[in-house]
């Protein structure tokens, strides 16, 4: 297959949303096609970094701060 | 906790906002990426929750519900540009005694944030944190933005390209130093494009 360069195409080979053909023709292609391999490599981090992020326990009892603006409504 | 004398509507609040402030205060965090928006987003969300009851009993998952009211709020007050403020996310205080894996993860959830913030625009931003953060379908993402499966994917791969351009590509991480970041020093020098 002639190169991609198609990060769109990239970006749903990365999450199997393509056809098993298409799948297959692009794990080919990154076989052998540095530029497309990299660009994969960083989408591939930017997904991992964002799931990375842990979650914090809110601030605050927002149950007794709604009823209470919900007093003055 | 029983419902016994309690008005059923306060119950309901009670319950509904204990069960899902947590992921809304996170899921508003990740859309304001300052405490004081998400905070301020938070309560409009469950505020217009409590005020459009009626129009839940047709959803069938709650979080999802409060997630589009979220959006659409956040979306609605927050077009506005948003100059960038080296400082503006606050110096994130590091515990004492150098727990490095600590700091590291404080640092990277600073950096992410900022990139967020300051880097996405706000349409692939919200694709891309209900994806990659929350692991939102394609499709429950396309039906809470009313937007094509084909936009949502669109957008997607563009959040997430714009988001490791930013992050790792043009040197925020390396640049970052006791919570500042130099990105205005970084576009001086030609690395943000």
């Amino acid at each position: 297959m002639e190169c991609i360069h198609d990060a769109a195409l990239l970006s749903r080979y990365l999450e199997n949303d393509l056809s098993i053909e298409e799948m297959n023709a692009i794990s080919t292609h990154l076989e052998k096609c540095e530029f497309c391999k990299k660009e994969f490599e960083r989408l591939k981090t930017a997904m991992v970094i964002m799931k990375s992020v842990q979650e914090v326990p809110a601030p605050r009892n927002y149950a007794e701060v709604i009823q209470e603006r919900l007093k003055h409504c | 906790m029983s419902c016994s004398g309690m008005p059923a509507k306060t119950y309901w609040l009670e319950k509904m906002i204990s069960e899902h402030q947590d992921y809304i205060y996170n899921f508003a965090y990740s859309l304001c990426s300052n405490a004081d928006d998400a905070d301020d987003l938070v309560q409009e969300t469950f505020l217009k929750a409590m005020r459009g009851i009626e129009s839940y009993r047709s959803e069938s998952n709650i979080r999802t519900w409060l997630c589009r009211i979220a959006i659409n709020t956040f979306i609605d007050t927050k077009r506005k540009e948003r100059p960038h403020v080296s400082l503006d996310l606050g110096r994130v205080e590091c515990p004492p005694g150098g727990q490095e894996r600590e700091i590291i993860r404080k640092e990277m959830r600073w950096c992410v944030y900022h990139v967020l913030l300051h880097h996405i625009p706000v349409e692939h931003k919200v694709v891309l944190v209900m994806r990659d953060m929350y692991g939102y379908r394609y499709q429950e993402i396309a039906d809470i933005l009313e937007i094509s499966l084909a936009a949502v994917k669109s957008r997607l791969h563009r959040g997430r390209a714009g988001f490791y351009k930013h992050l790792v590509s043009s040197g925020c991480v390396s640049f970052v130093r006791d919570y500042t970041c130099y990105c205005e020093g970084a576009a001086k020098y030609g690395m943000h494009t």
